[in-house]
């Protein structure tokens, strides 16, 4: 394994823009369209054939999203269905304002998540957050590490991986069956209930 | 955030300093709100990551993460760093009394600073640059 996947793999987020995709990148912005050549590794080298989200020197195209408008967008072209369907999506590290990563969206405002090594083991996502897992558990610097993440901090939707090509494919919106959000407090344990 | 800005006053915004990482303390930035996205709000930024910030009523945050208590009306929260998430700011408006900031939700990302206002333009009898704190609370650590 290369020393810069071992790195990864204790579960640090790493971004880089090489120069030339710096230059492509803003002006892909004029035409509302963003690549961006992600190194982050959410899964390990065989886990990433399994799952869909990119791994090391992949690159990606997202869909250009304001982060102050980051619900509108959604609502206003479907992309996120509360509770249902999620996305992957970009966003700034809230511990580090100068890196981003790519998770996928579990749960909403509002929604009751039951956490994966958190402080707590059920939370209810507060208005304007959302609880965000990367796709390699217990590997992931996600909201399991640092709690939920403010809609403002989502920079953009990984719609497609462009890079290399034997990896050409359209990222799935697509909610792993156990974590889906709990609505109905009766399922949890009650004595977790009184500490949300 | 009176009497520095008033409510319907214009003011001139830079984004350059928050991509060099060179907002500091007493600067007064708009902020996308935490709790609803849509929304942006203008505070000042009393804390940044590593300080220790002394704050006049126990909101619920801080009520979570309280460790030191000193006195009856000055409650002294001492954040300590495992506790304090890096990559944060401690906001605060200037009008203390009716400010709804981090003593209400806690500290911000920096990642949320939008730009910092540098200039008031509007009114015109209240144009020119934006005042130190009145309270004083950017230079307390």
């Amino acid at each position: 394994m290369k020393e810069e996947s071992c790195i990864l793999c204790k579960g640090e987020q790493v971004y880089k823009t090489p120069k030339v995709a710096h230059c492509f990148q803003h002006w892909a912005l004029l035409s509302g369209l963003l690549v961006k050549v992600v190194i982050p590794s959410l899964n390990k080298d065989s886990l990433t054939s399994q799952t869909c989200l990119p791994g090391e020197n992949e690159a990606i195209y997202c869909q250009e999203n304001n982060a102050c408008s980051a619900g509108r967008i959604g609502h206003a072209s479907q992309l996120w269905l509360i509770g249902e369907n999620v996305v992957t999506i970009l966003t700034r590290s809230p511990r580090n304002p100068d890196q981003k990563m790519i998770k996928r969206v579990i749960a909403l405002e509002g929604d009751i998540v039951r956490t994966m090594g958190y402080k707590k083991q059920y939370v209810k996502v507060p208005s304007g957050h959302c609880w965000i897992e990367g796709d390699h558990r217990g590997h992931s610097m996600d909201s399991n590490a640092f709690g939920p993440v403010s809609l403002g901090l989502m920079h953009a939707r990984a719609s497609h991986i462009v890079w290399p090509p034997s990896r050409w494919q359209r990222l799935q919106s697509s909610l792993p069956s156990d974590r889906r959000p709990l609505h109905d407090m009766e399922h949890m344990d009650p004595k977790y209930s009184l500490s949300l | 955030m009176e009497p520095t800005l008033y409510t319907n006053d214009m003011v001139f915004a830079e984004t350059i300093s928050r991509r060099l990482f060179r907002i500091n303390r007493g600067d007064v930035v708009v902020v996308c709100n935490p709790m609803d996205p849509h929304t942006q709000i203008c505070k000042r930024v009393i804390g940044m990551e590593g300080d220790i910030v002394c704050t006049n009523n126990k909101s619920y945050w801080i009520k979570k993460y309280e460790h030191i208590a000193r006195g009856e009306k000055i409650t002294s929260v001492q954040l300590f760093w495992q506790r304090f998430p890096i990559g944060h700011v401690w906001l605060e408006g200037d009008n203390m009394e009716h400010s709804s900031d981090s003593r209400l939700y806690g500290p911000v990302p920096y990642a949320l600073i939008r730009s910092r206002v540098v200039w008031k333009i509007w009114p015109l009898s209240n144009f020119g640059s934006i005042d130190k704190c009145p309270t004083g609370r950017s230079h307390e650590n």
